[in-house]
């Protein structure tokens, strides 16, 4: 009744009266009781993902059901997707969680509530019953599984924004024509190491450090090779969109490595067992065994992409 | 206890901190005079309409960034709760309906949200409950920062007088706006040398966005700016909650100091603002600021500082509050 009533008002009703935020908040409220009822999969029907954010890798957990939920709502785009947190995490978490969903070109709502009985009222009050039982059949995916499906797939963290745009020009400018690295700063002693044994004369990479830089001991500005973005005023937002149009990335398996997965950048990534992923995306127990060669494979790419020792070699 | 719900639609809200935090202050006052000790935030930033059409330059392409920037501040109550950012005005509007049937409390009220209608300038709700009831609950370091705040006062402010100064510089903004509000680098550099061979034990720690500090302030001396070492808002509100001083001009860190916790010399106050304060052009002191909250009403020189500062000192050493080494009353 409600669709059939707002159709019939707005034959009725001039269009600037329909537009008023009074007449939408009844369409609204139509709306979601019609919702309410709906028991059944269809058009207008969120997609809805928990997540409880109760351990140290909750961006990483937020990142891969984002990911399914984005592949979720492309597949049905007359749905969008609804993210509910439940806990508030100790560290930067309502700015971070919004970096992320911000990726997706779907739209996510976010909804974090600090303890599980808010997040039941909630759902009891939005959430249609349909949705409710798709929610309990969806888990978080593990990230190992996600990198294989990732490999293969289109990306699905494709939204443009300023941060995307303007990252893209900073790395032109802090490049300067060579290949932007991008180096996740738990790993920045592998690019010492590297940069130590390579000397400036490996002029063909400019590494580009993400994370907090207060923890690192040594002052940045004696390697000019690496910089550490987050002292020229980048966000984690702004993090995000460097990742993406960078050349490479090293990092560990954590939330940007899944979205520097995702926009198709070689990955090399710390992680317990050797694991290869298509012909980009390479986990590795020991890093600074490995990283010489696989930069090297990287500069090679760049220099000569379709040579067939460049084709041959994997990363 | 029931819990307010504050409904935020950046539709017409402006993407500006300080009209961020003085809308935070009113939603806690709003809770308290509801008798509620906690407040849920729906935060709408949605494509269609992703800002108030004075903010022409703020795009679908650019609120993101914008909003993402400004998330630290919704955090700077002790009372929120839980927060949804929405993007699609339809779930928005749900939720209006939906507590509009239960009579939750809200703000604004829900006509103001129907008329689209927000104060989001005054401080009057704040002068008005002040009168009330004596008080007006303050705004607090945002939540999620502290670990950090350690690690940054640890190594620049461990034994220090901690100063956090924010000075408007709109010239160095892409879209420059009320450039007559700004304040001027020399002066504030000038004092900063004097104030730290006065007091060798002050650190002034300068906030503000990345491309709106002045890059000299790098090379002062006894100065620190966060921005420079990956800090972002969230650790700027915070060290602003802790520090002993909070000097700038009035502007939106302004805001937070006039909300909030410390001692503080806001300089350059608009006569404008004064009927949106309160306050006749003029006032030193706002309705609930203490003595040692000082609002100033022309731009700064490096004596006006230095006096201004010195005042708020002497009200601090009355009260047995920390103070610089080497400061003395009656100087």
């Amino acid at each position: 009744m409600g669709p059939a009533l707002m159709r019939t008002l707005s034959r009725l009703l001039p269009t600037r009266v329909m537009k008023r935020p009074a007449m939408q908040v009844l369409r609204a409220k139509l709306a979601v009781a019609e919702r309410q009822e709906q028991a059944v999969i269809g058009p207008g029907i969120p997609i809805v993902g928990e997540i409880l954010l109760e351990n140290a890798d909750w961006r990483r957990d937020v990142t891969l059901l984002l990911w399914k939920l984005a592949q979720e709502a492309m597949a049905a785009n007359d749905r969008l997707a609804w993210l509910v947190c439940v806990g508030l995490p100790s560290e930067q978490p309502l700015e971070d969680l919004y970096a992320l969903a911000a990726q997706v070109e779907s739209i996510i709502q976010l909804h974090v509530m600090q303890q599980q009985k808010d997040a039941d009222r909630f759902s009891e009050r939005f959430v249609p019953p349909a949705s409710r039982e798709e929610r309990r059949r969806r888990q978080v995916p593990d990230i190992h599984r996600a990198f294989a499906q990732i490999a293969v797939r289109p990306g699905v963290f494709n939204r443009a924004t300023s941060a995307r745009s303007t990252a893209h020009a900073l790395v032109k400018q802090l490049s300067m024509g060579r290949l932007a690295v991008v180096v996740d700063v738990s790993q920045v002693h592998v690019v010492v190491n590297y940069l130590s044994q390579n000397g400036p004369d490996r002029a063909l990479i400019r590494f580009l450090v993400t994370g907090d830089p207060l923890p690192v001991p040594f002052e940045p500005s004696a390697t000019a090779d690496m910089i550490f973005v987050r002292r020229l005023g980048l966000s984690l937002l702004d993090e995000f969109g460097l990742i993406r149009v960078s050349d490479a990335y090293i990092g560990t398996c954590d939330h940007s490595a899944v979205l520097a997965a995702d926009a198709g950048i070689p990955c090399l990534l710390a992680s317990d067992a050797e694991a290869h992923y298509g012909n980009r995306i390479r986990c590795v127990p020991n890093l600074g065994a490995v990283s010489e060669a696989w930069i090297s494979t990287i500069e090679q790419r760049a220099v000569d992409p379709m040579s067939p020792t460049t084709l041959r070699t994997d990363l | 206890m029931p819990r307010l719900l504050a409904f935020f639609d950046y539709g017409y809200l402006p993407h500006a901190l300080g009209d961020t935090l003085t809308c935070i202050e009113n939603v806690q006052i709003a809770a308290r005079e509801a008798n509620a000790s906690e407040f849920d935030l729906v935060i709408l930033a949605a494509r269609d309409r992703p800002a108030p059409s004075w903010q022409p330059f703020m795009t679908s392409h650019h609120y993101v960034s914008s909003v993402h920037g400004l998330l630290p501040a919704f955090l700077s109550s002790s009372m929120v709760h839980d927060v949804h950012l929405i993007e699609n005005r339809q779930i928005f509007y749900a939720m209006v309906s939906r507590v509009q049937k239960e009579g939750t409390p809200t703000w604004p009220p829900v006509t103001a949200l129907t008329s689209e209608s927000i104060d989001f300038i005054s401080h009057m709700k704040a002068v008005e409950h002040f009168r009330r009831t004596g008080s007006i609950p303050l705004l607090s370091a945002p939540r999620g920062y502290a670990k950090k705040v350690d690690a940054f006062a640890a190594r620049f402010c461990a034994g220090r007088f901690r100063i956090v100064v924010n000075i408007r510089q709109s010239h160095l903004k892409s879209a420059r706006a009320q450039p007559e509000r700004d304040s001027q680098f020399e002066t504030w550099e000038q004092f900063i040398i004097q104030c730290t061979k006065r007091y060798p034990d002050v650190i002034f720690i300068v906030a503000g966005q990345f491309s709106d500090v002045d890059r000299r302030f790098d090379r002062l001396p006894s100065t620190v700016v966060p921005r420079s070492w990956g800090c972002g808002l969230g650790v700027e509100l915070a060290l602003l909650q802790g520090a002993d001083l909070f000097m700038g001009t009035s502007s939106g860190f302004a805001q937070a100091a006039l909300f909030g916790h410390p001692a503080y010399v806001v300089t350059n106050t608009e006569p404008r603002a004064a009927a949106f304060c309160g306050v006749p052009v003029g006032a030193r002191h706002h309705p609930f600021g203490r003595p040692d909250q000082i609002v100033t009403w022309s731009r700064e020189t490096v004596d006006s500082l230095m006096a201004d500062f010195e005042e708020v000192l002497a009200f601090k050493a009355a009260a047995g509050n920390s103070i610089p080494a080497g400061f003395k009353s009656g100087r």
